[in-house]
């Protein structure tokens, strides 16, 4: 008996692997779709981005890489839509230097998704470069950048992405420093929101409210609660409730289903584990005894 | 003066740093804007350095030829491509270089960090055990994390984010303040020149 | 609802596959595609850093000060403002182009001197670049470290602020609410404030090793080792939510993009 337990705890971790797999593939092609509940931590974030006004525009700080992508692409995406949808102006820019191809990708296609819809709708508005919104692009330093930004965001960036000087953008005109903003969003699977946090929020007194990777999420609770970080976004569950709030059902919602099927599996798995453990553990015991 | 010269720099560019957060002078802003310059560019020619670095590491076993050179050669061919068309070619929307990161740099990343749902589904089955009561503690955090995140349930959601905002908050509180610690001291000890390990042997 | 005809979508279909051919076992297709991988990320930084700092930070200023070599020091800085120069000198009220070209220059040879780590007879010239790196840096980290990480941190237990969760130290609403309706939720609520400082106190005792672990420093060790268990496993579970996200973000790319099942 014991053996069958022993054995079944070595099996071929590919059986595994399988498993997991096979529950994406199944959730994503079956279509169901799931409800999620707000955390405080979600509608903080939401109400903060939804307090911007159209006068002061907002900081989209995307400090993203490939490797966290899936989770955080949703969340700048919401925050666009959500931003562009209150007529309010958006500063793209990122601190990580595999940022900028993204940023600048998901900026235009969210304008341009946008733009779509208004015509759709028969609406005469369009989200337009320059007007609603600038990306400044990548700039090395992370600290000095965001220094730099709070005196004049002239010293950190001359020109935009494209070569524009800021002066020639029609919405960059009175937008100086931090004051001439209404908050930072600032999303990235690094540490990047703790710089903005201490180089811009605790010195200038400007809400960040900040998107991370769920790895980072449960450290970054302690911010949240001082008041230090304005909202937090975790992870894909994080993004999903973002997008319910602003009624917009993206990548996220969509993937929660499977999320829920893997969670399901692995959590199956540890259980199944642990009891084949005791279960050995218990043998071998009694065999003890025996001797 | 190999070793007081730079502990001089230290001291001075470090005393500056930390006092002028305290000044507001406009002089001493306009210092400290261009100590910021300074650092930035700088920067970039600390990239500079993790590039030769990779081609020497790269270059070292193809010319040597030891065992699976010819994908070290695939490493360095494959920088080559890319850091041509960038920089000739323009880092703009349109460009190839923007199809190369989009269509072969974005996925193959993700795609490597995605391995690890695979190997983390395994290791929760093989190694993670309640062996004792603070094990039984963690396992049980994690699982009721991960449940009351994708479960709709509303008691396992509010459970979840109660651990989050309390006892998870001081830990990471506890952890948080004994990094903001050392950070301050080890920084203080670089500056006042007590930490000089950066300035290597001799 | 139709397989991709887009060869960049193929070609990052492609790649995935060669990367997940791992999980069956090691092999030349998963390597090949790791190989290409740290290729172009590193091609990726050298292009991206040369045209968003080399260019616009460093060379553009460099031409202009050098063109503009025979200005006055009021013309020349009138040009520099005109221009936004930025990354020159503004403490100076009249500088002349020599003295940009000078400022401009000093940082980069502290950076060309860094490349001397792989030259190892004058390798000590590196310690100037790092000196000034690791001294301004550190100096720069001081005050907001102190601020963010120690006493905005310390403050949030004690005194509530604005948009905080977790109402700290003793709130007397929250034990009137738990007397008034005694339950599960209101008696969470009241013993949260509390709780949370307790935790904190206790995982910096744990941190503490100036003194040995025994009596009350030791008790109070001992249930901060419980509060990190706590925070430890909250961060396990959402790690393996972030590595499921990652898996499901490529394969909604393998259906949706590539094979078109889903829309």
């Amino acid at each position: 008996m014991s053996s069958f337990f022993e054995k079944f705890l070595k099996i071929d971790r590919r059986w595994i692997f399988l498993a997991v797999g096979l529950a994406v593939v199944i959730a994503l092609v079956a279509p169901c779709q799931m409800s999620t509940t707000i955390t405080p931590p979600v509608q903080i974030f939401h109400d903060v981005v939804a307090a911007a006004t159209p006068d002061k525009p907002l900081i989209v700080s995307m400090d993203v890489g490939p490797s966290t992508l899936p989770e955080l692409e949703p969340m700048i995406k919401a925050t666009l839509r959500h931003a562009f949808g209150n007529n309010v102006k958006v500063i793209g820019l990122s601190l990580l230097i595999t940022g900028p191809s993204i940023g600048e990708r998901l900026l235009v296609d969210t304008a341009a998704e946008m733009n779509a819809e208004f015509e759709a709708a028969g609406e005469e508005r369009r989200i337009i470069q320059g007007e609603e919104w600038v990306f400044l692009g990548y700039k090395l330093g992370l600290t000095p950048v965001i220094i730099d930004m709070g005196e004049e965001i002239r010293n950190a960036f001359r020109v935009d992405y494209y070569g524009t000087y800021l002066d020639d953008l029609p919405m960059m005109q009175n937008v100086h420093n931090y004051d001439d903003m209404s908050s930072i969003v600032t999303i990235s699977g690094t540490a990047i929101p703790e710089s903005w946090v201490a180089f811009a929020g605790a010195p200038y007194d400007i809400p960040v409210s900040v998107g991370v990777t769920a790895v980072s999420a449960s450290n970054y609770y302690t911010y949240v609660q001082t008041g230090q970080m304005a909202g937090l976004l975790g992870g894909l569950k994080g993004a999903a409730e973002y997008e319910r709030l602003i009624n917009y059902p993206g990548m996220a919602s969509k993937g929660m289903v499977a999320q829920f099927w893997v969670h399901i599996i692995i959590v199956f798995f540890i259980v199944l584990g642990n009891t084949a453990f005791f279960i050995i553990r218990a043998q071998k015991k009694r065999q003890t005894d025996k001797k | 003066m190999r070793r007081q010269i730079p502990l001089a720099i230290a001291l001075v560019a470090g005393l500056f740093g930390a006092l002028s957060y305290f000044i507001q002078d406009p002089t001493v802003q306009d210092i400290r804007e261009q100590l910021l310059a300074w650092l930035r560019l700088i920067g970039a020619f600390a990239i500079g350095i993790g590039i030769v670095s990779f081609l020497r590491n790269h270059g070292k076993k193809v010319t040597r030829q030891v065992s699976g050179w010819a994908f070290n050669a695939v490493a360095i061919a494959s920088f080559l491509a890319m850091s041509t068309i960038g920089l000739f070619g323009g880092i703009s929307d349109s460009s190839l270089f923007r199809k190369m990161f989009d269509f072969a740099q974005v996925p193959m990343e993700a795609t490597m960090f995605s391995l690890l749902a695979f190997f983390i589904a395994s290791a929760a089955f093989r190694a993670f055990r309640a062996r004792t009561k603070e094990a039984t503690l963690l396992l049980l955090a994690a699982v009721v994390v991960m449940l009351g995140r994708v479960a709709n349930i509303d008691w396992l959601s509010q459970a979840t984010e109660w651990i989050l905002a309390v006892p998870n908050t001081a830990a990471a509180r506890g952890i948080t303040i004994g990094v903001g610690l050392g950070i301050v001291a080890t920084a203080l000890k670089i500056v006042l020149g007590i930490e000089r390990s950066y300035l290597g042997g001799e | 609802m139709e397989i991709s005809t887009d060869i960049w979508v193929w070609i990052a279909a492609i790649f995935t596959l060669f990367i997940y051919s791992f999980l069956y076992k090691d092999n030349p297709l998963y390597k090949f595609a790791e190989h290409v991988m740290v290729g172009l990320s590193t091609g990726y930084y050298t292009a991206i850093v040369f045209h968003t700092v080399i260019v616009p930070d460093f060379w553009e200023p460099l031409v202009h000060s050098i063109s503009k070599f025979t200005m006055s020091p009021a013309e020349f800085s009138s040009y520099a403002i005109a221009n936004e120069l930025t990354t020159l000198p503004t403490v100076l009220q009249d500088f002349s182009p020599v003295v940009a070209i000078i400022m401009l220059l000093i940082p980069a040879l502290l950076g060309l001197m860094l490349f001397t780590r792989f030259i190892p007879k004058i390798s000590w010239l590196s310690r100037f670049s790092l000196a000034f790196i690791l001294g301004a840096g550190s100096g720069l980290a001081i005050p907001n470290s102190f601020q963010t990480r120690i006493l905005e941190q310390l403050r949030g237990t004690i005194v509530e602020d604005q948009g905080s969760i977790v109402v700290p130290l003793f709130s007397i609403d929250a034990w009137r609410d738990f007397f008034s309706a005694p339950g599960i939720g209101t008696f969470f609520e009241a013993v949260s404030g509390p709780l949370l400082i307790i935790g904190t106190l206790c995982v910096l005792a744990y941190f503490f090793f100036s003194k040995e672990h025994k009596g009350v420093l030791g008790g109070a060790a001992k249930a901060g080792i419980w509060f990190l268990m706590i925070g430890f496993g909250a961060s396990f579970g959402y790690t393996v939510m972030a590595r499921v996200s990652l898996l499901i973000g490529r394969m909604q790319f393998l259906l949706t993009d590539w094979l078109g099942i889903i829309d």
